[in-house]
């Protein structure tokens, strides 16, 4: 990155030569935005902690007094920041961010899921009706089954060693499987 | 320049500054810290008095005075009809918009009756500091939606206040305690139980940052429901059961001192003058408390709501911090520490805290200051932001409790071919429908190029501020063109409302500040006309079609305006003008990212040529 001001090189969003605030990145990546290395598998804390750096230099509150671009600037840098830590502190938008670069859900379609899956979901619903007790317990082995092979991807993919593909469906089974912990109450 | 913290209260206001590295409040020439938010008008509707002498005069003939003015902000007159009913307010009757009350032949509005508040404030501040203060932070309840919250700015608009800040008002509290006494990692909830509002909110204190977790309450609950179900005890006694405003005022009056004497002592005596008789009636604590009690009990529903919103148990808690006048009564501190298991803060005024945090906050924001070099508030919205979407349903675009600045961008395409205009109807509240929350204002994206149905792609972006006020931009993505957005507030004042209060306020206003004020606008125009100028001779590249012209004539207006004395007229072309200009400048400052890309590749090009400056 070139200083927009001063023309020097720099890499932080706040110019180390002239103290200028540098234009929030264009692309709406949240890991550039808090630059945090681009994995997976992240501690809670550590996205906090560069959310919070980050937040230090580009807070309006840091901007008060100053002219009207930076100002716009450092609106538009915080809000990215809320944004970008939000998306990365729930694994499931995280994960679909570093599959499709997409935090949301698709709108429809989404891909097609096998029939055995679809049926077990449909069992668990008549569960939950008849013995919720062992629907809670049924929909939490089926959670752990399928967070388990999300993690064993990614960590496989981070190792460089692996693929995201199909990493889709188990993306849809988990948030059908969240709605049906929410009905189980587990 | 000094920045000042207000507390712009439901009953009191009060004004702080940080002197000699300690936040202050700043007194009258009696040496008062409070300022009733109180202020009288004659039977003509012309303002005679404000803060104590017009809460004096109140229920007096010769004129109405107003108090609580805060309970009106950004309502309706349907919304408030009950309680301007309480107030023997004349509300009039007007479907569905902003608050107007009628003495004699005007019609008066809560935010100009707010900005004579804070014009009272600014002043004592100019006074004690010798010299205009720089701005002002100004709380708000965390509470407040987005319609109360620019109601007070634009009543510090009027008042000619330069608002650098909205801050919430436990945020501010805890500001005000965190500075002096808070350790790495605590959570604190902050109660804040004012006049006429509750507050709860859960912040966190690490390394420095102030983070509010989670904020709840009712802005509509208060120390003044204390002294009504107070005053209704002496009314019933004397007979009374439809009180004219002179009685209802002299019963609350005798309500509250009553109800002061009650935190001290085991039993007080309820006396005053209705109608012409003399009532008495005595009261004891225990059933002042079983009085009171259900309206106590409803801040649980909020404390419970707030927990639950920041992911913490009760026992969770590490402090409790105590805010707002009405915390002073016994039951409130017992209720607070059942709630929370633990006893409550109460070492700083409840009364001024919120005023000395919002000072600290004023102060922090100057850039360079000792107090708190690096201490940074981060604050949440309290209430989500949807819009209506087909079939009457909200859809959420922002919850409750998002850090704020905070955005997000929905894409609207047209239901019929050629469609060139689409309503945005924009809503707050947590509930699926419509009619269950609170409308905010309606957008009206036009400008939209006609196109067969569902081609266009118009993005529309919302972005909370930090002072938890919304804005809406829109962009035509298929053209590129920026749609118009035509905003039209369910219950704000319009522009032309605010304008017309700011020129009456001139009229009202000393001459003197108003002539300082006029120079400072002035000068600020001027810097704002010769940027300009020059970046428009050394880019006129970047200048798109028809935008020269635009800015020219912009600019010839704003020499017109500086002639002439209307500073808001000035301000409010120097404002179009950065409004106007801001496409332009963004695209300068592109370009010069760009040469300095290049600058950058040009050099590498040389090095790789092996070619040496």
């Amino acid at each position: 990155m070139i200083c927009w001001q001063c023309h020097e090189p720099t890499s932080a969003a706040v110019c180390i030569g002239c103290g200028a605030l540098q234009p929030p990145p264009a692309e709406n990546d949240p890991y550039k935005v808090l630059n945090i290395p681009r994995v997976f598998h992240l501690d809670v804390v550590d996205i906090d902690n560069a959310w919070r750096t980050i937040s230090r230099t580009v807070h309006p509150d840091k901007w008060a007094g100053e002219k009207a671009v930076y100002r716009r600037m450092s609106l538009q840098w915080t809000a990215l920041a809320n944004e970008a830590r939000r998306i990365l502190k729930d694994p499931m938008s995280r994960a679909r961010y570093l599959s499709t670069g997409d935090p949301k859900p698709p709108e429809r379609g989404g891909p097609k899921l096998d029939n055995d899956f679809l049926e077990s979901m449909f069992d668990l619903q008549m569960m939950s009706a008849n013995n919720p007790d062992m629907a809670k317990e049924q929909v939490l082995t089926m959670w752990d089954q399928e967070q388990n092979q999300l993690n064993s991807m990614f960590r496989d993919w981070e190792a460089g060693s692996g693929t995201l593909d199909g990493i889709d469906v188990i993306l849809a089974k988990l948030q059908y499987l969240k709605t049906a912990r929410t009905q189980a109450g587990a | 320049m000094a920045n000042i913290g207000i507390d712009l209260g439901t009953t009191h206001s009060l004004v702080a500054v940080i002197l000699n590295g300690e936040a202050r409040c700043l007194l009258d020439d009696n040496e008062r810290a409070l300022l009733p938010s109180a202020v009288r008008y004659d039977d003509e509707g012309q303002p005679i008095s404000i803060g104590w002498p017009a809460l004096e005069a109140a229920g007096k003939p010769g004129g109405t005075t107003f108090t609580s003015a805060k309970r009106f902000m950004g309502r309706s007159a349907p919304e408030v009809a009950d309680e301007a009913r309480l107030f023997h307010y004349n509300l009039v009757e007007n479907d569905d918009k902003a608050v107007r009350f009628r003495v004699g032949s005007r019609e008066i509005t809560p935010v100009e009756i707010s900005s004579f508040i804070l014009r009272i404030l600014h002043a004592r501040a100019e006074e004690c500091l010798f010299g205009r203060p720089g701005g002002a932070v100004i709380t708000v309840p965390a509470y407040f939606d987005d319609a109360q919250r620019q109601s007070t700015r634009d009543a510090a608009k009027v008042a000619g206040v330069n608002v650098l800040r909205l801050l919430n008002e436990p945020t501010a509290a805890a500001l005000a305690y965190g500075l002096n006494q808070g350790t790495n990692g605590q959570k604190v909830a902050v109660y804040d139980l004012g006049g006429g509002t509750f507050d709860i909110s859960i912040l966190t204190l690490e390394d420095g940052i102030f983070q509010v977790l989670s904020t709840a309450g009712d802005t509509r609950l208060g120390g003044d429901d204390f002294d009504q179900a107070l005053a209704a005890i002496l009314l019933q006694q004397a007979n009374v059961s439809n009180p004219d405003g002179t009685t209802y005022r002299a019963a609350i009056r005798a309500a509250e001192l009553a109800k002061r004497e009650l935190t001290d002592h085991p039993s007080a005596t309820l006396k005053a003058e209705l109608n012409g008789q003399s009532v008495e009636a005595e009261i004891d604590r225990g059933s002042f408390e079983a009085l009171i009690r259900p309206i106590v009990k409803r801040t649980a529903e909020a404390c419970q709501q707030a927990l639950k919103d920041a992911g913490l148990e009760a026992h969770e808690i590490d402090q409790v911090v105590l805010v707002g006048g009405s915390t002073r009564v016994p039951l409130v501190r017992t209720y607070v520490a059942e709630l929370f298991g633990r006893p409550p803060h109460c070492d700083l005024d409840p009364d001024k805290v919120v005023a000395l945090g919002a000072a600290m906050q004023a102060d922090i924001l100057t850039g360079n200051s000792d107090l708190a070099e690096d201490m940074l508030l981060l604050d949440v919205i309290p209430l989500s932001l949807g819009l209506e979407m087909m079939g009457g349903v909200v859809e959420r675009l922002i919850p409750r409790c998002s850090t704020i600045p905070a955005a997000s961008s929905q894409t609207f395409t047209t239901h019929v071919d050629n469609q060139t205009a689409v309503d945005l109807h924009v809503l707050q509240g947590e509930r699926e429908l419509v009619s269950d929350c609170r409308s905010l204002g309606r957008f009206k994206l036009t400008g939209i190029a006609p196109q067969p149905a569902g081609v266009p792609r118009i993005k529309v972006e919302f972005m909370v501020d930090a002072d938890g006020i919304l804005r809406v931009s829109a962009e035509d993505t298929t053209t590129g063109n920026n749609t118009t957005i035509d905003v039209q507030p369910s219950y704000g004042l319009s522009e032309d409302e605010i304008e017309n209060m700011l020129e009456d306020a001139i009229d009202n206003a000393e001459t003197d500040v108003d002539e300082r004020l006029l120079i400072e606008a002035r000068i600020e125009a001027e810097q704002i006309s010769n940027q300009v100028s020059k970046a428009i001779k050394a880019d006129s590249a970047l200048l798109q079609e028809g935008e020269e012209d635009a800015i020219t004539a912009l600019l010839s207006t704003l020499e017109e305006a500086m002639k002439g004395s209307d500073r808001h007229r000035i301000s409010s072309v120097s404002k179009e003008i950065d409004e106007v200009t801001a496409p332009f400048a963004q695209r300068r400052i592109e370009r010069d990212l760009q040469i300095a890309i290049q600058g950058k590749s040009a050099s590498h090009v040389a090095e790789e040529l092996g070619i040496t400056k």
